[in-house]
């Protein structure tokens, strides 16, 4: 086979900063991006699309270490400027993206303090970058150290890499060992089978190859053996799958049934999940059908299965934003916080278990430190204008609903009277009071006043959006309580919300509330 | 906003001369720019030679660009009255691979092929559709009245003269659609 020519340090530039690629990640349908890139590319409300092919995607995919170490191995000093300049703008915004160190580089004396440290090397940022500085560029990739491809399947060793596809974890198999090892899209179990991270594979179907890694392998001095080696392992595979079938279509029946138990199994837990939800929030609100729906009180209850948590994503399998039931910990400090997705909350508590302490740890998509004797807590739906906009108009998607909200707020502007934000808020929130009864105006407004005016000004300014959301979430837990917490006690309670809930918020928010409660009173 | 990557497509933009597109900085600040884009060979815009106003909003490059026609242009998907764009890219199809340099092309290729059945403009929209020869004899009329570039220079020389400086006329008249009298108030009121 023809000697592939290497990607030259042109072919490391990330489409969107331009610049060298900094912590790569490696999306489903190949293309590679900066980490941060890719974050502030997605979507907060919806699907998001690559940047390159517009390929829809949910997940926001982790660093991918071995694109990363072969950077910082063939490039040194220049990917270590590379750190340097995101580490300064990560202390500026306060959020922190992980750091994976490349143990091998290191004494391996050493790994156990790395491990009890933190494997991300947390908080020696400087020493690591100091230390890439120092080395000289590789002229050959690390081929077994880097790109390597461990199937977990007992009759084959670990090897390199061939035809990459990049799981969402950041992990690299081989096409034809994914193939024959992992099953995608809806209803997979597959875990990534890297043998560390155990983390789900999500995605509608398999990644595509990453072809900027494939050519690092094209164009290395073992690639002819390297490509024999997968040819012979993916013949090996065809007359194993064609042997399996065989037996598959003996014991047909035998499988049939024990296909059927499980999936009860599942579904009666699925059921018991929705119960207790639905004991939570006794009214999920349906979504109502046709072009302008009156809203109704019940339509703001939300159904917990079914909410999106605007630009909150799971640290686990990445998903962005959170759809369904969410899981907050409330022990992890980084600013961003920790939180999962409901499929992926019961897999860390496993993990925990069966790592234990120490080894259980897993570092999140912002390198928060989630360990074991952590506490999560499921995180209750609270509808904010978005939502609410978002149930009046079901015809509309979340961008024309944002795109809505920005009009609005730059026709107050083009007013020039007072506070843009308040001024189209108080338009839209009074529309909707209008429709309310009077009971419970206090409670929905002094919501909106909250969370609504936060979600507008992330929508208006476009940045990361999880810290605004943030901001809210002890607002939001108490919101729950007002909403969606005993029912009987509701008007009881009313008098009371407004100085139980100054107490929690920030004084931007107390300045919402307090409008919001005027508004209310006004209504009533 | 990204201020690096900006240098960076500002400084590709320049040492690009094949495209017929160019974009400058208006002032000091990198929120502001000015392009230009030549009428497209076999349209109706043809010897044209049009201005653009580029604003970037502080999510640059994850929001798009906001741009306008300064030059009056009849086309279905450019406002005749205030030069609002209609193109998806501008809008939701917008991705941050793209850069100022690829949305004024796109532009370009806009005058090229319109979109009727997307309309900006309802009225040539119309016109178009209904008699396509009426629509580009307008659309030739107001090229030569406002984008010639030839009668641009005369005006230009003429303002130049009057001892206002190169950048600052440039402006003016493209902000002033061309009228040499309304541009010319401009930059006594220094506006």
């Amino acid at each position: 086979m023809s000697q592939a020519s290497a990607p030259s340090i042109d072919d490391w530039r990330c489409p969107v900063c331009l610049e060298m690629l900094c912590k790569p990640v490696v999306g489903a349908c190949g293309h590679v991006f900066c980490f941060w890139c890719e974050h502030k590319s997605m979507d907060v409300f919806d699907k998001s699309s690559c940047p390159t092919c517009r390929m829809p995607f949910s997940n926001l995919p982790a660093v991918c270490e071995a694109l990363h170490f072969h950077l910082g191995r063939t490039y040194p000093k220049e990917y270590a400027r590379r750190l340097r300049e995101c580490h300064e703008e990560e202390k500026k915004t306060g959020n922190f993206s992980p750091n994976p160190t490349p143990v091998f580089l290191f004494d391996f004396s050493k790994v156990n303090e790395l491990l009890s440290r933190g494997l991300q090397n947390r908080g020696s940022e400087k020493r690591l970058f100091d230390f890439l500085e120092a080395q000289e560029p590789m002229t050959e990739p690390d081929m077994n150290g880097i790109f390597e491809c461990t199937p977990g399947m007992e009759d084959v060793e670990t090897h390199v890499l061939w035809e990459p596809v990049v799981l969402n974890c950041g992990h690299a198999v081989c096409k034809s060992c994914a193939s024959s090892t992992l099953t995608f899209g809806p209803g997979s179990t597959s875990l990534c089978p890297c043998g560390d991270c155990r983390m789900r594979v999500v995605g509608d179907k398999m990644p595509a190859v990453c072809k900027l890694m494939q050519r690092v392998i094209e164009a290395s001095p073992i690639a002819e053996r390297v490509r024999r080696e997968a040819a012979l392992r993916e013949e090996a595979a065809w007359v194993n799958a064609e042997t399996e079938l065989a037996e598959e279509e003996e014991e047909e029946e035998d499988h049939d049934g024990e296909e059927e138990e499980d999936h009860d199994g599942e579904e009666e837990e699925d059921h018991d999940g929705e119960e207790e939800g639905e004991e939570a929030n006794p009214l999920p609100g349906a979504v109502p059908e046709g072009g302008e729906a009156d809203v109704d009180v019940d339509d703001l209850r939300p159904n917990p299965e079914t909410f999106v948590h605007v630009a909150v994503g799971c640290d686990a399998c990445g998903v962005y934003p959170i759809k369904g039931r969410r899981f907050k910990c409330i022990d992890c400090p980084e600013r961003m916080g920790f939180d999962l997705c409901g499929a992926c909350h019961g897999l860390v508590e496993a993990r925990f278990v069966e790592r234990g302490p120490r080894l259980g740890a897993i570092e999140g998509r912002f390198n928060q430190q989630h360990r074991p004797g952590h506490r999560m807590r499921e995180v209750h739906p609270v509808p904010n204008f978005f939502h609410i906009l978002q149930q009046r108009h079901p015809d509309l998607n979340p961008r024309q609903i944002m795109n809505f909200i920005e009009e609005q707020i730059l026709a107050q502007q083009e007013g020039g009277d007072g506070d843009p934000i308040t001024n189209a808020a108080d338009n839209i929130v009074a529309e909707i009071l209008d429709n309310l009864e009077p009971n419970v105006d206090g409670a929905v407004a002094a919501e909106e006043g909250t969370a609504g005016g936060n979600i507008m000004e992330a929508g208006l300014e476009g940045g990361p959006v999880e810290d605004v959301v943030r901001a809210d979430a002890e607002a939001e837990e108490l919101l729950t309580r007002q909403l969606f917490g005993d029912e009987d006690e509701e008007e009881e309670e009313e008098e009371e919300e407004g100085d139980v809930e100054v107490e929690y918020l920030s004084e931007e928010d107390e300045e919402l509330a307090a409008d919001a409660r005027r508004r209310g009173l006004d209504a009533s | 906003m990204d201020t690096n990557r900006l240098a960076k497509e500002l400084r590709e933009i320049q040492s690009d001369t094949k495209s017929g597109v160019t974009v400058e900085v208006l002032g000091d600040n990198l929120a502001h720019m000015q392009g230009t884009l030549k009428g497209p060979e076999e349209s109706p815009y043809e010897g044209g030679k049009f201005y653009v106003d580029i604003q970037l909003t502080n999510s640059y490059p994850f929001e798009a660009p906001k741009m306008r026609f300064i030059t009056k242009v009849w086309h279905p998907n450019v406002s005749s009255a205030n030069g609002a764009i209609c193109l998806d890219i501008l809008k939701d199809q917008w991705s941050p691979a793209l850069s100022i340099k690829t949305a004024m092309l796109s532009l370009q290729a806009l005058l090229s092929t319109p979109e009727p059945n997307d309309p900006q403009d309802a009225v040539v929209a119309r016109q178009y559709l209904d008699s396509y020869e009426e629509f580009v004899k307008h659309a030739k009329e107001w090229t030569a009245k406002y984008a010639s570039e030839n009668r641009k220079d005369e005006k230009e020389e003429k303002l130049k003269e009057m001892g206002f400086g190169e950048a600052a006329v440039r402006n003016a008249l493209s902000r002033a659609a061309g009228d040499e009298q309304q541009a010319l108030e401009l930059l006594l009121t220094g506006l």
